[in-house]
């Protein structure tokens, strides 16, 4: 298959469930400027994307807002969000796909296939950020990212509406740095 | 160039050895196909099979071909559901009627009809505009269990509540129940609904189109496909269409900009007609 020219400085892969929702949004409101690397937003059992531009939030931001499609073209400085009812991976450095295999953990979208196929292909150029949620899913896919060479996050607990997946993924020794949100917008800013 | 040692992704290249034996013991050709979902695919047999890694499938696929069925099923399985994407059936539902006048009878082609619940599905949209006897269908997965699955049209009732709720957005306005019996937890749906439908294995990637189809549904099969087999399966399905013919794909699905000959017929709906 031919890649397309790399221009990619990395991609930074988000999950949540339940509750993750308006953390989201704090995080989408906050940032600004030009992002050198993409950001993929992995949410259960919500249309993210329809919530985030349909809705009357305010959203200021020169950033390109995406619904991932079949074979979508991965670009910096653009916010996907996987499509509810499919499962996304990623390709290549310049492209995600879409799956219609069966849920995991209950889930599809599932955020451990999203971080697994991203750690594959991103390797050290990988982060993997966790959110609100009362699930395990996710856990496995901080593992994977870890393990490539990237760094993984977790929102603070005790900021979270929902700590379990957090919790899940600390324990598991998934974790390499924890923030508050203020300082996961700071730091999705300076991506 | 050899690539370095630490270059090497060992289970991508482990992920090919079991392609190339799919490829040349049993036919099964994927070379077309996305990595990463099948790699993941991969990994959870080996995880549900208690194989140690992806490698391991080789050697039991070289020696007992018996479990190929098994290793292709699992590849290829998709999870549909009945009336999804709702949108698409609320549209043929206003569509298909005039569309019908202009036939003597209408040739349906399901691709990749996996368990066979879109096929049930249209079943009940063509009963409920009495065109069920004006239509000619078939019904073909590269998958033979999936097609088993199809063939029995038996589901399991937890997941009713879903489809009712699609059939009820796509304008359905019946009974539900009507359409099937229950047998411990699954419903089975009425044999009349599927008994003219022709159920056959084939490989739209590997194998030529069916000609003659009116209506083609390729949903959520061709995201699977590479850019290029993307571009070389729809050119196929659309000098497989008749003008006037229509494709249906899946929501998320699209169009390569170089198929000039496909139009699509009301925005936000994924039907597209030849028109030329």
């Amino acid at each position: 298959m031919s890649e397309l020219p790399n221009t990619n400085k990395g991609l930074v892969v988000i999950g949540g469930s339940a509750g993750s929702t308006e953390e989201i949004y704090y995080l989408l409101k906050h940032l600004n400027g030009t992002l050198r690397k993409s950001i993929v937003i992995v949410v259960h059992g919500k249309p993210i994307y329809s919530i985030v531009t349909d809705c009357n939030w305010t959203i200021s931001t020169n950033l390109n807002f995406v619904l991932i499609g079949q074979n979508q073209t991965i670009k910096p400085n653009t916010v996907y969000f996987a499509p509810d009812g499919y499962h996304t991976l990623v390709e290549s450095q310049s492209m995600f796909c879409l799956s219609v295999a069966p849920l995991l953990h209950y889930c599809r979208p599932s955020i451990d296939l999203l971080f697994t196929s991203a750690a594959a292909v991103f390797k050290h150029k990988c982060t993997g950020i966790i959110l609100s949620g009362a699930n395990q899913d996710g856990c496995a896919g901080m593992q994977e990212i870890l393990r490539q060479g990237g760094n993984t996050i977790t929102l603070a607990a005790t900021e979270a509406s929902q700590p379990y997946m957090i919790n899940v993924c600390i324990e598991h020794r998934a974790v390499s740095m924890v923030m508050s949100k203020a300082e996961l917008a700071n730091f999705l800013t300076g991506v | 160039m050899t690539k370095s040692f630490e270059q090497i992704d060992k289970v991508d290249l482990e992920v090919e050895l079991v392609m190339t034996t799919l490829k040349q013991m049993f036919g099964y050709d994927f070379s077309g196909y996305n990595r990463a979902p099948l790699k993941s695919r991969l990994l959870s047999f080996c995880k549900e099979y208690q194989v140690d890694s992806v490698i391991d499938i080789v050697k039991p696929l070289l020696h007992s071909p018996s479990i190929s069925k098994e290793l292709i099923s699992y590849l290829t399985v998709t999870v549909t559901e009945m009336f999804r994407d709702p949108v698409l059936y609320q549209f043929l539902r206003e569509y298909l009627p005039e569309y019908y006048q202009t036939k003597p009878y209408v040739k349906i082609w399901h691709i990749g009809c996996s368990s066979g619940q879109e096929v049930i599905s249209l079943s009940i949209l063509l009963q409920e505009l009495n065109l069920l006897g004006g239509s000619k269908r078939y019904a073909t997965d590269l998958n033979p269990m999936a097609l088993e699955k199809a063939k029995r049209s038996s589901y399991q009732l937890a997941n009713l509540k879903l489809y009712i709720k699609n059939y009820l957005a796509s304008g359905g306005s019946h009974e539900f129940s009507k359409y099937y019996v229950v047998e411990n937890d699954s419903a089975v749906f009425l044999p009349q609904l599927v008994f003219d439908v022709k159920f056959a294995q084939h490989d739209i990637v590997a194998e030529p189109a069916f000609t003659g189809a009116d209506i083609i549904f390729c949903r959520n099969v061709m995201m699977y496909f590479t850019p290029q087999q993307h571009l070389a399966v729809v050119n196929k399905l659309v000098a497989a269409l008749p003008k006037g013919g229509l494709l249906c794909i899946g929501l998320q699905e699209y169009i390569p900009d170089e198929v000039k000959a496909l139009r699509k017929l009301k925005h936000g709906v994924p039907i597209y007609e030849r028109i030329a």
